[in-house]
């Protein structure tokens, strides 16, 4: 059946070169990541100068794009490398930066080519807003997590930008760049990129009456798969996936079943219950909070906090990378977590499908058997047709 | 001294007794987010303020939704002109709009961003003829106040730094408070750090959450010519009066006296971002000189295993691993071999090249050309 509706750009997060690669290969079409300055998290690997370059290359090489943050909230010193660093970035052909503060977007536009984006961080939550910011030179409104569907969609209308949303991930319970719990609390200016997390925080919360202990400040996780529809009729330009500083498995796992599911829509014009509920399930295979649609479709309401410290029980683990296949022979995993023989792995493979198996005898990087494995160990597996460098491989809990 | 004082109810309006009060913001529920006021009673308060000679700013600085947009728009263009001199807004497209379909000037709240020179200029080049006044943040340094300050005045806008009032930490659309079945007010005590007493406000607009300690910044501000502002939190009205007579005789029982403490802020010395280093352990990060790649496994007596993520190697150069703890170890390669232990003589980009097992190397070391 033929496609009625442009299907939107699958936006990942890329925390560092590794997960660039990734990303792109389970089907991402574009990463964002972050430079040594600027991008939001002081605590992440960010990309050297060398990995840029890389990570832009590789991309480019399968037609997809990488976008830079430099989103932080800017202080004077700030500027002081900035424009270096931008004609660095113009140099290796990056596709878009994304940008909050006014004073940046002004340097950069008046200083380069590079499309601007405008991070979620400036909160623009409606047209007007938008307008305000086209008038600067932005190309495309990251809009706050608060804004529906359908508003973007009159957003996307009346400012004649590009506009992309979150569909997935962790969420801030504050408007974004409005919440400086961190900054004052444990002096980690959070719109610098050190927000403590305050919000995740367990609170007493005492009334005239009442004292009640609760994590009050803390949102369930966002997960607009079953919204695709709505957001391919309603043009979405790019949806977004939050989440830089988590781990492989994160990376891989969420490019392939979005990208899947968007395969999908694109070829059936829909998403049967059926195959929804398997993507579901995939989603449901990492650790995550409760999962909630956000305010994508109606504003978030009462039950979107998350009362609980624990995470959800993930049924999968991250097993490791495959790191070299040598054809017909073997493959080799670096394995970041202890699994016991006749364990059960499955192999995410970067096309559609997962290779699912038993290692019955776990070998090491000599053929010497092993009774269990442990981080940071080399395992060599028997070849399985079908296996390549970089898959992921999973294990069930 | 000019000050501008947040007026929430008549009480409050009777209670500031200055000369140097340029003007009061008031507002409505409707488009404020703490004032509780409907249009009648704001009418009143306005009325009452305009009769002590007072000039009224009216507060519209909620964040506004596409979906509220129109509605709160035109609530806004329903209230008679005469109540107010001057409207003061938060959200930029509110500003954007405003700018488009009204006359006048606006004041421009940008306490939340806005910290350094080239994003105020940028604001001004384009909107100069339509601001009244920059509220600016609080999380400026006094150097920083100074300087914009001094411009803005050159491009005749006018200024403001909260001077004696509540931080706000957090806000939200959510109704946070309600999800817990408490109604509109509790005070917040953080279980994991040391900090109590976060006032919490939940109200149509959304959660507030606010700051244990007040700004109090008065000493500090007095010789700049700003206009200061005196914004308390529900709880801490009654210490207007009592801030007037404190200006008037800096008598510092005032200060001890005061129901929350107060903070200087970051109007001394803004730090906030030198923390950040120690965030990562910069040994195992990269650098891109001579880099060539990281250890994936040390097995004793057996291998070390090496990705190669950056320069080609071969046999006879030098390496330098330095290790998580920030030891260095330098090894010259005699042999290397490939995954199949076969010789090899060189490892390019991508490729994972093993050596014999050296002490006091861990994974995550990372390998670089001497
Ligand atoms: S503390 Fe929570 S709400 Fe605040 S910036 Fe951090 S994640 Fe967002």
């Amino acid at each position: 059946m033929a496609n009625t509706h442009p299907i939107p750009e699958l936006l990942a997060p890329a925390g560092s070169l590794e997960k660039l690669k990734i990303a792109l290969s389970y089907g991402a079409d574009a990463v964002y990541l972050g430079g040594q300055k600027y991008g939001l998290r002081a605590a992440a690997d960010n990309f050297t100068y060398d990995e840029l370059k890389e990570g832009v290359e590789f991309a480019h090489k399968r037609s997809k794009q990488v976008y830079v943050v430099l989103n932080s909230f800017f202080f004077d010193s700030d500027f002081l490398e900035l424009l270096e660093f931008v004609s660095f970035l113009e140099s290796i052909k990056v596709d878009a930066l994304i940008v909050s503060d006014l004073g940046v977007v002004d340097v950069i536009a008046s200083n380069s080519h590079i499309p601007i984006h405008l991070s979620t961080q400036a909160s623009c939550l409606n047209s007007q807003s938008g307008k305000f910011w086209k008038d600067y030179g932005i190309k495309r409104l990251i809009l706050g997590r608060e804004v529906s569907i359908h508003e973007a969609a009159q957003i996307k209308k009346a400012t004649g930008l590009e506009v992309e949303l979150f569909i997935h991930g962790s969420m801030c319970m504050s408007y974004s760049g409005n919440c400086t719990i961190s900054n004052f609390t444990q002096g980690r200016d959070s719109n610098r990129g050190g927000c403590s997390h305050s919000c995740r925080f367990d609170y007493d919360l005492i009334d005239d009456q009442n004292k009640k202990s609760s994590f009050f400040m803390s949102s369930k996780d966002l997960n607009g798969l079953s919204l695709l529809d709505d957001f391919v009729k309603a043009g979405i330009d790019s949806i977004k996936v939050e989440g830089r500083m988590k781990g492989p498995l994160y990376a891989a796992s969420i490019s392939k079943t979005y990208k899947e599911a968007l395969n999908y829509y694109s070829r059936e014009q829909r998403i049967d219950a059926q195959k929804l509920s398997y993507f579901e399930q995939e989603l449901n295979k990492f650790t995550h909070r409760s999962y909630f649609p956000g305010s994508l479709d109606t504003p978030a309401g009462l039950d979107s906090v998350f009362d609980e410290r624990d995470h959800s029980k993930n049924q999968t683990r991250v097993f490791g990378t495959i790191i070299d296949v040598v054809e017909d022979k073997f493959f080799v995993i670096d394995s970041l977590t202890k699994i016991l023989p006749k364990s059960s792995i499955e192999i995410l493979k970067f096309d559609e499908g997962i290779i699912k198996y038993t290692i019955e005898t776990l070998r090491d990087l000599n053929d010497q058997e092993l009774e269990s494995t442990r981080p940071n160990q080399l395992i060599k597996v028997p070849y399985i047709p079908g296996v390549a460098k970089n898959n992921i491989v999973r294990v069930l809990s | 001294m000019s000050f501008s004082v947040v007026i929430k109810n008549e009480l409050d309006l009777k209670s500031i007794v200055s000369e140097d009060i340029s003007e009061v913001i008031l507002g409505v529920k409707d488009l404020s987010r703490n004032h509780k006021l409907n249009l009648d009673e704001f009418y009143q308060l306005s009325h009452l303020a305009k009769s002590l000679g007072l000039k009224r700013v009216l507060s519209f600085d909620v964040l506004v939704s596409e979906s509220k947009f129109e509605k709160l728009i035109g609530f806004f263009n329903a209230i008679d002109p005469s109540s107010y001199d001057f409207v003061r807004v938060q959200d930029l497209g509110v500003f954007n709009y405003l700018v488009n379909h009204s006359k006048g000037r606006f004041q421009l709240v940008l306490e939340t961003s806005f910290h350094n020179i080239h994003s105020l200029r940028a604001l001004v080049q384009r909107y100069r003829n339509f601001l009244d006044k920059i509220i600016l943040s609080y999380e400026l340094t006094k150097n920083q106040v100074i300087e914009y300050s001094e411009y803005l005045k050159t491009m005749h806008i006018r200024s403001e730094l909260l001077c004696f009032g509540s931080i706000l930490l957090f806000y939200t659309p959510r109704k946070l408070l309600s999800a817990q079945e408490i109604k509109e007010y509790a005070l917040a005590n953080s279980n994991e750090s040391p900090h109590k007493g976060y006032e919490v406000i939940e109200n149509e607009h959304g959660t507030f959450m606010y700051h244990l300690k007040d700004l109090l910044i008065y000493n500090e501000l007095k010789e700049i010519e700003i206009d200061k502002r005196i914004d308390l939190s529900v709880k801490n009205n009654d210490q207007m009066k009592n801030f007037f007579t404190y200006i008037q005789s800096t008598n510092s029982e005032f200060v001890k006296n005061l129901s929350k403490k107060t903070t200087r802020g970051y109007f001394s010395v803004n730090k906030t971002d030198v923390l950040f280093p120690k965030l990562k352990n910069s040994r195992i990060s990269r650098v891109d000189d001579s880099y060539i790649g990281r250890v994936l496994e040390n097995k004793k007596g057996k291998f070390l295993a090496v990705k190669v993520e950056g320069t080609s190697i071969q046999l006879g150069q030098e390496l330098k691993f330095i290790n998580p703890e920030g030891k260095i170890i330098n090894h010259t390669i005699q042999q290397m071999f490939d995954l199949s232990f076969e010789n090899i003589d060189q490892a390019v980009k991508d490729d994972i090249f093993l050596l014999d097992s050296i002490k006091k190397i861990t994974p995550q070391t990372k390998v670089y050309l001497n």
